[in-house]
């Protein structure tokens, strides 16, 4: 079967920077995939490539099996993106919004006016549905932005940031849709700095730094603090790769520049963030 | 189905402010005019009152269809990027030119609620007499032409740039552009309603078509501009405004040498070459300057079979590709203009001359444009550089031309502050060709320079068509394993 979304070695160069340096790893369907790393380690670039927002220097991406450099728009018909920074049509309803989106992915009549129903229900948003964007609470707007996103039903969906600048009620909300979207069966990227919500959500993660994957695993971050223990008692990882503690900030000290220094704790520092993590523009 | 983008610009612009109070304050204004004019009779005959009238209430609607509504058009474009839409618009369904085209209709829609509102100004004018029913529907069409042209270049300019603080800039340029736009539609409204065109003759409607063409085709240009602009930089951005400026040309010059042929005037042939040059250098500039390599998904989708390959280069994306786009504009100009000198000579002889003039003249734009490129080629991949090249180029031109005319008026060179000076492309092929061969040396030498240049860009040219053969060849051999494939994998 093929996989709902497969990045192969994808690098990326900015002037002299390379963003993201043969980055490999895959999606299945239905599973959540915690994508971590410090800021600026490549997390949105890789994000944007697969949503062929940024086209990749080497390597590809497959989404559905289709691949970002060669069949672009069946890609976004498959992927559903909701970028850390997007706006709203500020002087416009919710409903409005919605309406325009379902019009611009090309549904027609009454299965558009069925869909938009669909998503503001998904998303609780029905009730607020004649209420202006500007008005709306972050929370709302980011749960608009989720029900654009699922507004062509795609099969893959990848999530940067979603849950920045949320308060712990809106977060929750959000971390229930992202679960009940992978019951559906959709194939899910997100990122975040937020860790510990990472780690109540995802199925696997995937670290990266400096552009390069550092690490990838299939399973919850518990199962991954487990495995690099044992790796480190036979030897098979280096010393430093062991977590102190079975949570996925600890996995992700290890695994970055945190690690290495660990006795540096103002390093360590740098790298880590607090769950109630600064708020990032968007909206 | 609607445009997507339509709907959603006609609900935020009807709701938004700039309309809702331009709008009743354009009016509002054009009645209080109106009523001026009707008051203040002393100026005015009788018998010209219902034309002084629409005319005035037309300078009003120019100043809404072709001034606002473009504003309005740049403002929409502008707040894509603002409020970082942009990127969800493109991960839809909808092409750049969807996207494009929805907003000049929006624009068309707004022009046309000003149109309706002055409908009632215009007719009152009809019915106090002096002016007939042809010239208004005439005048109102190429209101609406302009409006519709205006706004596509508003679009355009506005797509230029993501940097507020640039279109800040292009605000300013498009401020003057349609500034002066009104001012010159004003002037030619102004003279037409002096001696209306009965429209009886088919000079007449060669002059409306071409009228109408020159002011709607700018306007198509700035529409693929701006489609080209909104796609992504990996994508082939590059095709449709080549292809859409070629099928222009080539129309131009059809309409010029039809033109000419039913009405012979001595100096056609050479205003349109000077004009049709000068316009295809400004095009093609931006084609020479791209980045000169075809990127990996254009090189996907290039042609299949290199000879195909080969006949679509030159509207391949690419510098080297641009320069082969460009000589062979130039080779159609001087094609149509050769055909009208020599083939259908006016007065019965042939006009050698004026083939000269515009062969010294297109020298002169090929040495403009392909010498700077020459150096500048190497520098095409930072899109700092193609900006900085975009904007060298021509002030580099205008400059070469107007400051040996300062250097003649310090050193006391007067003809020299005539303009008339071997730098300056007009009076040297005026000189070579029609007013005798008075510069024919400097003819020579501008078109010495200008072979030199074509043979010096020859590698450039070479290398652009090369990538293109070889992209055709990768796709040609993935075509031939995409069976083998298959069959391995069954």
């Amino acid at each position: 079967m093929t996989l709902a979304l497969e990045i192969r070695s994808i690098t990326k160069t900015f002037g002299a920077l390379k963003a993201v340096n043969e980055v490999s790893f895959q999606v299945k369907r239905g599973e959540i995939l915690g994508f971590i790393g410090p800021n600026g380690a490549g997390k949105t670039t890789t994000m944007r490539i697969c949503a062929t927002l940024e086209y990749p220097d080497h390597g590809d991406v497959f989404v559905d099996g289709h691949s970002v450099l060669t069949y672009p728009r069946e890609v976004r018909a498959r992927l559903g993106f909701m970028p850390d920074s997007y706006g709203a049509y500020a002087n416009t309803t919710i409903w409005e919004y919605l309406d325009f989106y379902a019009r611009a992915y090309g549904l027609k009549g009454a299965s558009r006016s069925k869909r938009v129903g669909e998503v503001m229900d998904f998303t609780q948003l029905g009730d607020l549905q004649e209420k202006e964007i500007a008005t709306l609470s972050k929370g709302m707007k980011q749960r608009l932005c989720l029900a654009k996103t699922l507004l062509h039903d795609p099969s893959v969906m990848i999530l940067d940031e979603p849950a920045a600048g949320l308060d712990p009620r809106a977060r929750v909300e959000l971390r229930e849709l992202v679960r009940a979207l992978a019951g559906m069966g959709k194939a899910i990227l997100v990122s975040s700095h937020i860790l510990t919500e990472l780690a109540e959500m995802c199925d696997g993660v995937a670290v990266i730094e400096r552009g390069t994957l550092k690490f990838e695993h299939q399973g919850t971050p518990e199962d991954l603090s487990k495995l690099l223990a044992a790796l480190v008692a036979q030897g098979l990882a280096p010393v430093e790769f062991a977590p102190r503690e079975a949570n996925l900030e600890e996995v992700f000290l290890s695994l970055t520049e945190g690690g290495s220094s660990r006795g540096a704790a103002a390093t360590a520092g740098a790298f880590r963030v607090a769950p109630r993590a600064r708020p990032s523009p968007t909206c | 189905m609607l445009n997507p983008i339509l709907v959603k610009e006609l609900r935020s612009a009807l709701r938004g402010r700039y309309f809702r109070i331009l709008f009743p304050f354009t009016l509002l204004s054009a009645t209080v005019i109106a009523v001026l004019v009707l008051v203040d009779r002393s100026g005015f005959r009788s018998d010209t009152l219902g034309r002084d009238l629409f005319q005035a209430m037309y300078a009003c609607l120019l100043f809404a269809v072709t001034g606002l509504v473009p504003f309005s058009a740049f403002l929409s474009m502008g707040n894509e990027w603002d409020e970082h839409t942009y990127d969800l618009l493109v991960l839809s369904r909808l092409r750049p030119l969807q996207i494009a085209l929805g907003k000049l209709l929006s624009a068309g829609i707004e022009g046309l609620l000003y149109f309706s509102a002055f409908t009632p100004l215009l007719v009152f004018a009809f019915l106090l007499r002096g002016i007939d029913i042809t010239s208004i529907v005439l005048l109102l069409v190429g209101a609406w032409v302009a409006s519709a042209s205006t706004s596509a270049v508003a679009l355009a300019l506005s797509s230029l740039s993501r940097l507020r603080i640039v279109r800040v800039v292009l605000m300013a340029l498009l401020a003057a552009i349609l500034f002066g736009a009104n001012i010159g539609a004003n002037a030619f409204v102004d003279d037409y309603l002096r001696s209306p065109s009965p429209m009886d003759t088919v000079e007449d409607w060669q002059t409306l078509i071409l009228t109408l063409s020159l002011m709607g085709l700018p306007g198509l240009l700035a529409l693929a501009v701006a489609s080209s602009r909104l796609a992504h930089a990996e994508e082939n951005a590059s095709t449709a405004p080549r292809v859409l400026m070629t099928g222009l040309l080539v129309f131009l010059l059809g309409m010029a040498v039809w033109a000419h042929a039913g009405s012979p005037s001595r100096h056609g042939p050479f205003v349109m070459g000077l004009l049709l040059l000068m316009g295809v250098a400004l095009c093609d500039l931006f084609f020479v300057t791209e980045r000169e390599s075809l990127s990996r998904r254009v090189r996907l989708l290039v042609p299949q079979g290199r000879v195909r390959a080969l006949l679509a280069a030159p509207f391949l994306p690419g510098g080297g590709r641009g320069v082969l786009l460009f000589f062979l504009h130039v080779v159609l100009i001087l094609a149509a203009v050769a055909i009208q000198c020599v083939g259908w000579g006016t007065g019965g002889g042939r006009t050698t001359g004026e083939f000269t003039s515009v062969g010294v003249f297109a020298a002169y734009v090929v040495v403009y444009l392909g010498l700077p490129m020459l150096v500048g080629s190497r520098w095409t991949d930072d899109p700092r550089m193609r900006l900085l090249l975009r904007v060298l180029i021509p002030v580099g031109t205008l400059l070469s031309v107007f400051v040996p005319a300062l250097v003649g008026f310090l050193v006391d060179l007067p003809q020299w502050t005539r303009m008339e000076h071997p730098l300056d492309p007009v009076w040297v092929a005026v000189e070579c060709g029609i007013d005798g061969y008075d510069a024919r040396a400097l003819g020579v030498a501008a078109v010495v320079v200008a072979g030199l240049v074509v043979l010096l860009s020859v590698p450039r040219v070479v290398r652009g068509l090369g990538e293109v053969r070889t992209a055709a060849g990768e796709r040609d051999q993935r075509q031939r394993a995409l069976p083998a494939e298959a069959s391995r994998a069954a």
